[in-house]
C-alpha cells in the first residue's frame, strides 16, 4: 500500500512538472506579441523605446530556456508573475478567484453525489418498474442537456418567472449569507444535475452488478434479510465503481464550471482565463492553466489513492 | 533416415522474470537450457515433459517467434537466422489451441489464404486454387470457405490450422500439442489426419506433448524434456520398453495400465516440479528422484549412450556402467 | 443474427438513427434549404417571432433563425465527426502500435499520450482556440487531439491482451509484416469498441463545440454556430424566449440521439456490458 502511495505521489508530481513545461512552451509558441499588444491595443505605431523598456521589464528580451529556469525558479518560490492585464500578482488574482471555483465545483458535486447515488439505488432495487423507466429517462436526457442549456432553462424558471432567486451573480459571504447562497443554488443545481445523471447510471448498474453476482446471491439464500443484504454487502461491492465515476466526472465538473461560471457571472477562476485569453495575458493564463491542471491532476490522484484503498486489485 | 534435417546445438532461452519497478533482484526462467537435438528428415520427433517444462518455448525458439539467447539452430545445414523468405515458410506450426490460433474476424478461405497473400505473387485463381484443394486434403468441404472460425467444433478448427500449415508446400511442421485441447474422441482422427499428410507429403514433424500415449502413437524417436533439458533420447519403442532416466520411467508408469504391458512398478514423484527460476544445481531431477546419491545435486550429469540411438542423462547409469 | 439486424431490433438504435439521419441530411444539403440569407442583417424586422415567412423568427440582427439554425448544424457535424475521426485514427495507430511493439517503447509512447489527460480537456481546447485562433479547421484539430489518449487506451489494452494469442503467432511466423499484423489481424478484433468510442467521442465533441462556440472562442461569427446563437440569445432570454427555445432544443436532441446511438452500439457490440444498463 504505502509503495503504491508513494508511486502514486510521484506520478502526479510528474505529471504536473509536465504540465508546467507545456504550458510554459506552448504560450511561447503562440502567435501575437504581448508587449506590442500592452502598448498599442489598437494596432498603432510604438515607439521602439518603450518596446525595449516594457520588453526588458518583464524579461522576454531574454533566452527562452533563462526565461523558462526563471519561471521555473519564481513558480517554486510561489511567485506565478505579473499579470499584464490586471497590473497585480498572477498568485493574488488567482487567490481571489479560485475559492469561488472550488466552492461552486465541491457544493455541485456534493449534490450531485446527494441526488445521483440514493437514485440510483432506488431505480437498481425497483429494476424494471416504471420508477426505474422514469429514472432510465432523465438521466438519458440529463446527460444530453448542455451545462449552458440548462443553467438558461433554471434561470427562466426560477428567477425569471418564479422570482424566486437572482438570475447570476455573486456576494462574498460577509456581505450576508443568506445572499451569497440564494446566488449559488442555481448554478451549483445547474452544475450538478448533468453529472448526478452520469452518478445515477453508474450506481444502477454497478448496483445491480453487485446484486447478481456470485458473492452477493448465496447471502439472501442462506436466509439474511433484504436490509441487511443491501445495506452490508452490497453497498461496499458498489461503492467502488462509484467512486471511479465521481473521479471521471472531474474533467466534466471543471468543464461545466468553466461554462456555469460564464452562464451566471460567477465570478471564479474560468472566467478570470477566458478574460485572460481575451486580452493575451500570458502570466496570467499560464497561472490560470497550472493551477487548473494541478488541481485536476491531484484530485485525480486523490480518486486513485482512494480506489487502491477500497479495492486492493487496483494498487 | 540419413539426412539431418534440423540440428539445434546448445540453445539457450532464459526468459528476465520481474519482481516489480522497486526491486532489484531479477530472476530468469530457464525455460531452454542447453538444448542439444537434431530432427532427421521423414521423421516423427516426438517431445514430452510435463507443462511448464519448456517445450512450448523450444518450438517458438526454433521457429524464431521467440528469439534465442545463444545457441544455433541449423535448417538444412544454414541457421534459420540467415535463411530467406522461401527457405522459412518451409517451416511451419500448428498450435495447440485451436480457439486461439484461428482469427475470429476471418473466414476460412482467408485463414488459410493468408500465407499465400503475404508470400505475394499468386493470383487469385491460385490461391482460391490452393486452398480448395487445402480443404480437401485435411478432410474439410469446400463449402466451409466462407463461413467464420465460431461455426465450427474444436476438430474442425484444428483441422483449418493444420490446412494452414500445409500451404505453399511446408516441409518441416511442428505440432505444440495439436490434441490436447480436443475431445479424446477427436484427437485419434486428428492424429491420424496428420499421419496421413505426412505419409502423402513426406513431412517432418516434430510432435509435442504431454500425452505419452499421444506421442508413441505418432513418433518415430522421442525425447523426454525435465525443467528445460532434454535428459533422455531414444527411438520409441526402446524408450518404451527401455526407459532409462529415473524420470522417464516415472512417466512411463503413470500411463494408465503401464504396469501391465510395460512391466514397471508404478514410480510415485514426491514433492511439486521446481520452480524454472532457481531450478536445481547439478542434476535437474535429484530434488525428486527416488535413487538421489551425493554427486546427483553437485554436478550436472552428461548424456550418455544407453543404448543405439538411445541416450540419457544420469549419473547413476554411469555408476552402473562402471561398477 | 448479424449486428445490423441486431442494431435494428434496438429502441435506442431506432430513435437515434430517427434524429441522427435528418441531422446529417440538413448538415449536408442545409445550404439548399435555406430561404433566406442567414448572415443578412435586416435592421427592421429584428426579434420577430415565428410567421409564416419566418418559421422561428428572427434574432436581434433580423436574421431567420431557421436557417441560420440549418447552417449552424454544419459546423459542430464537421467538428464532431471530423475530429472524432482523427482521434479514432491517430489514436488506434498509436495504441496498436504501442500494445504490439516491445514493452519500453509501447510504455513511452503511453506515457506521451497521457499527457494530454493531465489537462482538463476543456481548457486546453480554449487556450488553444484562444490564442491560435478559432474556426472550424482548429477546432477539428483540438478535438482530434484531445480525443486520441481515449483510443489510444482502448487500441493499446486489447492489443496487449492480443499481441502473444496464437493466430498473431501465426501470423509471425507467416512472416507478416508488422502493419499487416496490425491493420488486418488486430485491428478487425478490436473495432467494436472503438466504433462504441467514436460514438461517444462525437457526443462530446459536440459539447465542446458548442461550449465554445457559447464562450465565444468557437465558430468565429458571423457564421452561425448553435453553442454560439445560445450565446447570443441569452440577452433577450426575458424578452423573447423562443430565440434561445430553438438552438437549445436541437443542440440538446443531437447530443441525445449520439448518446443513445452510443448505448445501442454497447448494447450490441459489447454484450458483457448488455445486462448493466
Amino acid at each position: 500500500m504505502i509503495k503504491f502511495l508513494v508511486k502514486r505521489i510521484a506520478t502526479a508530481i510528474v505529471q504536473i512538472f509536465v504540465v508546467t513545461t507545456i504550458v510554459f512552451f506552448a504560450l511561447q509558441m503562440m502567435p501575437g506579441d504581448p508587449v506590442l499588444l500592452m502598448l498599442s491595443r489598437d494596432g498603432s505605431a510604438v515607439d521602439q523605446e518603450a518596446y525595449d523598456a516594457l520588453e526588458a521589464e518583464l524579461g522576454l528580451d531574454q533566452p527562452v530556456m533563462t526565461q523558462y529556469t526563471n519561471w521555473l525558479t519564481d513558480l517554486v518560490h510561489g511567485d506565478l508573475g505579473t499579470s499584464y492585464g490586471e497590473n497585480r500578482p498572477v498568485t493574488e488574482a488567482i487567490g481571489d478567484r479560485i475559492p469561488r471555483t472550488l466552492e461552486l465545483a465541491a457544493v455541485s458535486l456534493v449534490l450531485a453525489c446527494i441526488i445521483g447515488i440514493p437514485l440510483g439505488i432506488l431505480s437498481a432495487v425497483r429494476r424494471g418498474g416504471f420508477l426505474d423507466l422514469g429514472l432510465t429517462l432523465l438521466s438519458s436526457l440529463g446527460n444530453s442537456v448542455p451545462v449552458f442549456v440548462l443553467g438558461y432553462v433554471l434561470v427562466l424558471v426560477f428567477s425569471l418567472n418564479m422570482k424566486l432567486l437572482p438570475s447570476s451573480g455573486y456576494v462574498p459571504v460577509a456581505r450576508g449569507l443568506d445572499n451569497h447562497i440564494q446566488r449559488l443554488i442555481l448554478p451549483a443545481v445547474a452544475l450538478a444535475l448533468g453529472v448526478a445523471a452520469s452518478i445515477l447510471r453508474m450506481t444502477r448498474s454497478s448496483m445491480l452488478e453487485s446484486l447478481g453476482s456470485e458473492s452477493v446471491r448465496p447471502l439472501r439464500a442462506k436466509g439474511l434479510s433484504k436490509g441487511k443484504v443491501y445495506g452490508k454487502h452490497v453497498m461496499r461491492n458498489m461503492l467502488i465503481p462509484v467512486v471511479t465515476i465521481i473521479g471521471l466526472q472531474l474533467g466534466s465538473l471543471i468543464a461545466g464550471t468553466v461554462l456555469c461560471e460564464a452562464v451566471f457571472n460567477w465570478p471564479g477562476i474560468a472566467t478570470l482565463l477566458v478574460d485572460a485569453i481575451n486580452n493575451r495575458d500570458y502570466p496570467l493564463i499560464q497561472g490560470c492553466m497550472l493551477i487548473l491542471s494541478a488541481i485536476f491532476i491531484l484530485t485525480n490522484m486523490v480518486v486513485d489513492l482512494l480506489y487502491g484503498f477500497l479495492d486492493p486489485r487496483a494498487r | 533416415m540419413s539426412e539431418t534435417l534440423l540440428e539445434v546445438k546448445n540453445l539457450k532461452k532464459y526468459f528476465p522474470v520481474k519482481h516489480g519497478m522497486f526491486s532489484s533482484g531479477k530472476g530468469f526462467v530457464h525455460a531452454v537450457d542447453d538444448i542439444s537435438l537434431s530432427v532427421e528428415k521423414g521423421e516423427t520427433f516426438g517431445l514430452v515433459g510435463e507443462s511448464g517444462c519448456g517445450k512450448s518455448s523450444l518450438s517458438r525458439v526454433i521457429l524464431g517467434l521467440v528469439p534465442r539467447d545463444s545457441g544455433e539452430i541449423l535448417y538444412k545445414g544454414k541457421d534459420v537466422s540467415t535463411l530467406d523468405r522461401a527457405q522459412r515458410s518451409k517451416m511451419r506450426m500448428v498450435f495447440q489451441n485451436p480457439f486461439a490460433s484461428l482469427n475470429p474476424k476471418e473466414r476460412v478461405f482467408d485463414t488459410i489464404a493468408e500465407p499465400y497473400r503475404i508470400a505475394g505473387g499468386y493470383s487469385r485463381e491460385q490461391i482460391r486454387e490452393e486452398v480448395l484443394k487445402l480443404l480437401d486434403l485435411v478432410g474439410l468441404s469446400r463449402g466451409y470457405a466462407n463461413r467464420y472460425p465460431h461455426e465450427f467444433s474444436g476438430g474442425q478448427r484444428q483441422r483449418i490450422g493444420i490446412a494452414r500449415a500445409l500451404a505453399m508446400n511446408p516441409e518441416f511442421i511442428i505440432c505444440d500439442e495439436p490434441v490436447s485441447a480436443l475431445d479424446v474422441s477427436i484427437q485419434a482422427q486428428i492424429l491420424n489426419l496428420l499421419r496421413d499428410i505426412q505419409k502423402e507429403l513426406g513431412l517432418t514433424y516434430v510432435f509435442i506433448s504431454h500425452n505419452l500415449g499421444v506421442v508413441k502413437y505418432v513418433s518415430d524417436r522421442i525425447a523426454v524434456m525435465y525443467l528445460g533439458k532434454i535428459i533422455e533420447v531414444s527411438k520409441a519403442a526402446d524408450l518404451y520398453a527401455n526407459p532409462s532416466h529415473p524420470y522417464t520411467q516415472a512417466l512411463l508408469s503413470a500411463i494408465p495400465g503401464a504396469s501391465e504391458y510395460l512391466h514397471i512398478d508404478r514410480v510415485l514423484l514426491k514433492d511439486d516440479i521446481p520452480s524454472p527460476v532457481n531450478p536445481p544445481a547439478g542434476c535437474r531431477f535429484c530434488t525428486r528422484c527416488l535413487y538421489a546419491k551425493e554427486i546427483c545435486s553437485q554436478e550436472e550429469p552428461q548424456m550418455q549412450p544407453v543404448g543405439e540411438g538411445h541416450y540419457a542423462a544420469c549419473h547413476l547409469l554411469r555408476k552402473e556402467a562402471e561398477g | 443474427m448479424s449486428v445490423f439486424k441486431q442494431c435494428l431490433r434496438n429502441k435506442k438504435f431506432l430513435i437515434s438513427i430517427v434524429i441522427l439521419v435528418p441531422l446529417l441530411f440538413v448538415a449536408l444539403f442545409g445550404s439548399l434549404m435555406i430561404s433566406h440569407d442567414p448572415l443578412e442583417i435586416i435592421a427592421t424586422q429584428t426579434l420577430q417571432l415565428p410567421s409564416a415567412e419566418y418559421p422561428m423568427g428572427t434574432d436581434e440582427y433580423g436574421r431567420c433563425i431557421a436557417c441560420r439554425l440549418i447552417i449552424g448544424l454544419q459546423p459542430t457535424m464537421i467538428v464532431a465527426f471530423g475530429g472524432a475521426l482523427i482521434a479514432m485514427a491517430a489514436g488506434t495507430l498509436l495504441g496498436l502500435l504501442a500494445g504490439y511493439t516491445r514493452d519500453s517503447i509501447g510504455n513511452a509512447i503511453m506515457r506521451v499520450v497521457d499527457i494530454i489527460l493531465c489537462f482538463p480537456s476543456i481548457l486546453l481546447a480554449m487556450l488553444v482556440v484562444g490564442l491560435w485562433g478559432s474556426g472550424v479547421v482548429n477546432l477539428v484539430v483540438v478535438v482530434g487531439i484531445l480525443y486520441t489518449p481515449h483510443f489510444c487506451r482502448i487500441a493499446y489494452s486489447s492489443t496487449r491482451k492480443l499481441r502473444k494469442v496464437e493466430y498473431v503467432e501465426s501470423q509471425q511466423l507467416l512472416g507478416a509484416g508488422t502493419m499487416r499484423i496490425l491493420l488486418k489481424t488486430l485491428l478487425p478484433n478490436i473495432v467494436s469498441s472503438l466504433i462504441i468510442q467514436f460514438s461517444l467521442t462525437v457526443s462530446s465533441g459536440i459539447l465542446l463545440e458548442s461550449g465554445l462556440s457559447f464562450l465565444g472562442l468557437g465558430v468565429l461569427p458571423p457564421a452561425p454556430s448553435w453553442g454560439q446563437m445560445i450565446g447570443d440569445a441569452r440577452a433577450y432570454i426575458a424578452t423573447n424566449g423562443q430565440y434561445m427555445f430553438w438552438p437549445s432544443l436541437f443542440l440538446c436532441l443531437t447530443i441525445l440521439s449520439t448518446n443513445l446511438m452510443g448505448d445501442a452500439l454497447r448494447d450490441v457490440l459489447d454484450p458483457k456490458l448488455k445486462k448493466s444498463f
